[in-house]
């Protein structure tokens, strides 16, 4: 009886001590701000990591709109309690490797993957993801959800997309109608919309294709009075005065046939797609060119660990799920889910990915944008810089205010706000 | 001179008559535009993606979509959403009663050492926008351990610096006498305020109640960021699922929307007579 009780007993010790083991699962945080069926499409990669790696579980936590999930980034760092990793802008990053935080609050992504994986990915976003660390460049973030400007526009009325600037006015300006006789054109070859503060980035875009810089290799000026930017101004100006601009989402009016080319994100493709249904045949281009040359612009959040907070336990196994992440078959499967560009470029070229894009046509001017692409500074100034930029391309799109003195005028705003940039850093787009 | 008399009355009696009608069209055209919205957001929860921004708007769809809001309800875990709504609007509603009717009744028919003072300096905290405090808001929760809790979703928001603004007006509207002829009957403060003022202020109340209770059901901001789990998450951030930074699924957005607002239209349809006069003699416009 005893024996019996004594081997019941370290049957029960041994199941309890190797249970609770196996219930010790490193968790780890994952702050996003994908809502709607880009959600679904990360709890699925998730549950597919979880299934995986029995010994981790990764907790996705949906933080709102982007700027919900930044102030909650905000304040956990400040309470000493961020999440192991989260969604975040290259000028949301210094934020958190200020030198006024005691230790960096991020840890170094590039010394925890693959490095061989940074030679398969497109330069631009290796770049987007370096940050000068104590004086030495640190790939500190991997590219997540990202995504160019390219030009939309309607198949059945424009079967060739413009490639040039003066093409894209003289065929924009073609298709402009006065469809009820009052005098006023009601249908348009094409749609802006300014007062989005996205007018920042497209805007710098045509600054590039005029052959024009952004921004010292220093960050700490702008040339946004140059010949180029004028010339870019001077264009969109041009473009705006025989086009529809609009405060709505263009996706809406491009659908209800009252302008047939827009230029906007590729996240925004599948937004055309559901508005547009059946009614007609659209695509995507990348090709457009400037006096100078073709470029486009790479918009979207890359993912960091915060190693704050956090034991080296909890770093690794966020290592282990971003380098999941960012894995051919998984980039693909996100590419292929929500529309944005694959990470990598051997899934660019995979035979899946191009299949995919054979039958959804509108997804490969992305990632063809992707050689002659650029990312804005990963300042923690620049989010005010772009809003600045944004004000000054509206105050002339819509405003009428004078090219020349709002561009000098914006030069001088934009250098004062970068004044605070700390010495040793470097810019190149 | 009977003749003159009952024409000037048939008069007097047209001019009434003219003057009503035309309030009541003026009022009727006013009530339409104030409801052009709603009516928008229902007949746009009927619609197919492709048909949500055409223009000019088709009010009816020709296919009614209901299945929006099946789609809308099964996007998110809405059942725990609208439950926390509830549940957090009530909680805090209740004991904002409790805490605003004392506080209310103390500034405006006690006298106390440093009262004005006192009441400046509360109606200057309305003036602080509330993201300013967002982050050593956060910390305090971080310390107290109360993130992703029901007491951060209600412990600070169990105090209203306007709900007790708006019941002090409405407490000073109300004689002094009546306290006089309580106190000569023994009564002490606290039972003439909870068995003799609380019953003539129900206008106020109500109107206090009915602020907070919808107040504390659109709560965005705070619950998205004290908050992590669905479990623990409310309507607002529910509507967060059809929204991107790229574009919005309106249809679904608005069938989402029309659930939310029925509750509270109701509760104010059944409130309104009291919340007008809440409103009239606090002396709020």
């Amino acid at each position: 009886m005893f024996r019996r009780g004594l081997v019941l007993a370290v049957l029960l010790a041994l199941t309890l001590t190797f249970g609770l083991q196996a219930q010790d699962k490193v968790v780890v945080t994952f702050w996003h701000a994908m809502s709607g069926g880009l959600g679904d499409t990360v709890d699925a990669l998730v549950a597919q990591f979880n299934e995986q790696n029995p010994d981790v579980e990764v907790q996705a936590v949906f933080q709102g709109r982007y700027g919900d999930l930044f102030q909650k980034e905000l304040a956990s760092v400040a309470a000493g309690e961020p999440p192991t990793i989260a969604q975040m802008f290259e000028n949301w990053t210094p934020q958190f490797l200020q030198p006024a935080l005691d230790v960096s609050a991020l840890a170094p992504i590039g010394a925890l993957i693959d490095a061989a994986v940074f030679d398969d990915m497109p330069q631009i976003f290796v770049k987007a993801n370096t940050y000068t660390v104590g004086g030495t460049p640190v790939i500190t973030t991997v590219p997540f959800n990202k995504s160019a400007t390219v030009l939309y526009y309607n198949k059945d009325v424009v079967p060739n997309p413009p490639q040039t600037w003066d093409e894209l006015l003289q065929v924009a300006g073609s298709l402009n109608k006065d469809t009820d006789g009052d005098g006023q054109d009601d249908v348009f070859g094409f749609g802006m919309r300014p007062s989005s503060s996205g007018i920042s980035e497209i805007y710098l875009t045509f600054v590039r294709m005029a052959g024009g810089s952004i921004i010292s290799p220093d960050c700490k000026s702008v040339d946004l009075n140059s010949d180029a930017a004028v010339t870019a101004l001077t264009f969109l100006k041009n473009l705006a005065s025989q086009s529809l601009v609009t405060g709505d989402f263009l996706d809406g009016v491009f659908a209800d046939n009252k302008i047939f080319m827009y230029y906007d994100t590729s996240a925004g493709i599948g937004f055309a797609a559901r508005a547009v249904g059946d009614k007609f045949n659209w695509s995507t281009s990348g090709g457009l060119s400037g006096p100078v040359s073709t470029s486009s612009v790479i918009q979207g959040t890359n993912l960091g660990i915060f190693k704050m907070g956090h034991s080296q336990a909890e770093i690794d196994a966020a290592a282990r799920f971003i380098q999941f992440l960012i894995d051919v078959p998984q980039t693909v499967f996100w590419a292929e889910q929500t529309g944005y560009l694959p990470v990598r470029n051997s899934a660019i070229n995979s035979s899946g990915f191009q299949e995919f894009l054979g039958n959804n046509d509108s997804y490969r001017a992305p990632t063809q944008s992707l050689a002659n692409a650029f990312v804005t500074p990963g300042l923690s100034e620049w989010g005010d810089v772009r809003l600045t930029i944004a004000d000054a391309v509206q105050s002339v799109l819509i405003g009428d205010a004078p090219i020349a003195d709002t561009l000098k005028q914006l030069n001088v705003d934009v250098d004062d706000a970068l004044a605070t940039v700390p010495d040793g850093l470097t810019c190149k787009l | 001179m009977h003749a003159t008399t009952v024409r000037s009355r048939k008069r007097v009696a047209w001019k009434q008559r003219s003057g009503k009608l035309l309030s009541y069209a003026l009022l009727g055209a006013g009530a339409l535009v104030m409801s052009v919205p709603f009516l928008w957001m229902l007949s746009t929860s009927l619609k197919a993606p492709d048909e949500v921004r055409t223009f000019p708007p088709q009010w009816i769809p020709g296919v009614l979509h209901w299945e929006n809001y099946v789609t809308a309800w099964n996007a998110a875990p809405f059942d725990w959403y609208f439950l926390n709504s509830f549940f957090i609007a009530l909680v805090t509603t209740l004991f904002e009663l409790v805490t605003t009717t004392m506080a209310a009744y103390a500034f405006a028919k006690m006298e106390f050492f440093g009262k004005r003072v006192l009441f400046v300096v509360l109606l200057s905290t309305m003036m602080i926008p509330g993201e300013v405090l967002l982050i050593p808001n956060y910390i305090t929760m971080v310390k107290l351990h109360w993130i992703d809790t029901y007491w951060a979703l209600t412990v600070p928001w169990i105090v209203s610096v306007f709900g007790i603004f708006l019941l002090r007006q409405f407490f000073m509207s109300l004689p002094d006498a009546l306290w006089d002829a309580a106190q000569l009957d023994g009564c002490s403060r606290f039972r003439f305020l909870w068995r003799i003022l609380v019953p003539l202020a129900k206008p106020g109340l109500v109107t206090v109640a009915l602020f907070k209770f919808i107040g504390s059901w659109n709560a965005f901001l705070w619950v998205i960021i004290m908050t992590n789990s669905p479990q623990k998450r409310t309507i607002p951030v529910g509507l967060l699922n059809f929204s991107q930074d790229t574009g919005t699924f309106f249809e679904l957005l608005t069938a989402a929307s029309t659930m939310a607002v029925l509750p509270i239209l109701i509760l104010f349809f059944l409130t309104q007579k009291q919340f007008i006069q809440g409103i009239a003699r606090s002396g709020i416009r």
